[in-house]
């Protein structure tokens, strides 16, 4: 990857205007608000967070497309996922959200809402956060191997 | 600006920076998180301390109003769920952001089934009443001040009371007049020190100043610390192969190759490189590879004995 100090300034950036604008950005308020929009749900919907997990998907296809078009002029065919690490990523996806839906922010909230600016719950969320997940990750790769 | 525009831009540059960065891919998020892919760890470095040099800044000018920032409560909730999420993600590697990223960036079908449980989950445990405030419960949240050191009130009262007594008495014995010329040589300092509160945004004094500096201070420990090293995936990946026009335009040399490459040069064709992975056979195969060659030995001398016997 290259000029990898001005994409992560770049990234920087975008959370903080978030925050100069409205809100820390809280993309997992986005994944809850289906539950607002079924029959009976109240409350105010996250028009942000909503615009922007619209969006994000469309920013990524745009990033992506000079690959994507290399790749089908090469003729390039990638492999189809079976049904495990399908299984794999909704079980993963479930705990994920559960646990942002209990914490009340994921960890771009925690990290570039929280941490960012100074508080001392935001440190400890990101810490907690990335030693869980440096610890799974571990776990992963051993099993993998063996 | 109305937050729905607000927050299209933000996604499409959300989403162009993570396909940028290579966060959509959930094996790279994972090699991240075990410590193999330090590009990635050096990018968000950058984006978390660059951030709290641009907070510092746009606070101090007033840009940034500091009734936008959030303080999360520190609970059982949090706690609870950071530890679940940050399972979640080692294990999978995904976020609520890159699951999206990848769903624009090409892994639809596993990105989908993440996106079918996360949605399932953040439903779930809103479905489930009294589900938060009881997980959130287990243990109140902390509130108040955490740490605190004055110049004004003593740590252990009781310890410097004893220790200032039997050191006061002794040099006010020893040497007469000491103390008050010491203690006048500069005023006494006063105030607070260092404060860190759970509903405070500024963890450090010094407002705005100190949190940038500490953020600069942070983002060059870590452009030093964290040196750029090959990722995981240009690691895994062999090097390119060369097309025929490159060949044609510029012939590979021995000397170009790396020791794994085998450039093969046959008479009136062109030039080819050849990349030789070395490979591990598996056991099985390695077995019967090993079993085979004696084998051969036995039927070869079999065969010499034939011989033999015939001469």
């Amino acid at each position: 990857m290259k000029h990898t100090k001005a994409w992560g300034a770049f990234l920087g950036l975008l959370f903080v205007l978030s925050m100069v604008a409205a809100a820390p950005l809280r993309l997992s308020a986005a994944y809850e608000a289906v539950g607002l929009m079924m029959p009976g749900g109240t409350g105010e919907l996250p028009r942000l967070a909503l615009g922007a997990a619209a969006a994000l998907p469309v920013g990524a296809f745009l990033g992506a497309l000079p690959g994507l078009i290399r790749q089908r002029k090469s003729g390039a065919k990638r492999a189809s996922a079976g049904w495990k690490p399908c299984a794999a990523a909704f079980t993963g996806g479930f705990v994920l959200l559960a646990g942002a839906g209990l914490a009340g922010g994921d960890l771009g909230y925690f990290a570039m809402g929280g941490a960012v600016a100074g508080t001392l719950s935001g440190w400890a969320a990101l810490v907690l956060m990335l030693g869980a997940g440096m610890a799974a990750a571990r776990l992963r790769g051993r099993r993998d191997q063996t | 600006m109305s937050a729905w525009m607000l927050g299209v831009m933000l996604g499409l540059g959300l989403g162009l920076c993570f396909q940028r960065m290579g966060w959509d891919e959930p094996r790279r998020v994972r090699a991240a998180l075990a410590g193999r892919d330090r590009m990635l760890l050096r990018v968000l470095g950058t984006a978390l301390f660059g951030g709290m040099m641009l907070v510092a800044g746009l606070g101090w000018l007033a840009v940034l109003d500091v009734d936008h920032l959030e303080v999360p409560p520190l609970d059982g909730g949090v706690v609870l769920g950071a530890l679940m999420m940050g399972a979640a993600m080692g294990a999978v590697g995904y976020t609520p952001g890159s699951l999206l990223a990848a769903l624009g960036g090409g892994r639809i079908l596993p990105a989908l089934s993440a996106l079918g449980g996360a949605v399932a989950g953040a439903w779930c445990v809103q479905a489930i009443p009294g589900l938060i405030p009881a997980l959130k419960g287990l243990f109140p949240p902390l509130e108040g001040t955490v740490f605190r050191t004055t110049l004004t009130a003593p740590i252990l009262p009781a310890l410097s009371a004893l220790g200032g007594a039997v050191a006061g008495a002794w040099c006010v014995q020893a040497i007469p007049g000491l103390i008050p010329a010491l203690k006048g040589l500069f005023p006494p300092l006063e105030g607070t020190v260092f404060r860190t509160t759970l509903t405070a945004p500024w963890l450090l004094p010094g407002g705005f100043w100190m949190h940038g500096a500490v953020g600069l201070a942070l983002l060059l420990v870590l452009l030093c610390a964290v040196r750029s090293r090959p990722s995981v995936q240009e690691e895994m990946l062999p090097a390119a192969a060369r097309t025929a026009e490159e060949n044609a335009q510029q012939p590979p040399t021995p000397e170009d190759t790396a020791a794994e490459t085998l450039v093969a040069a046959l008479p009136q064709e062109e030039p080819l490189t050849l990349d030789t992975v070395p490979a591990e056979l598996p056991e099985k195969v390695r077995e019967a590879l090993t079993e085979e060659a004696p084998d051969a030995e036995e039927a070869s001398s079999e065969e010499e004995n034939e011989e033999k016997s015939k001469d």
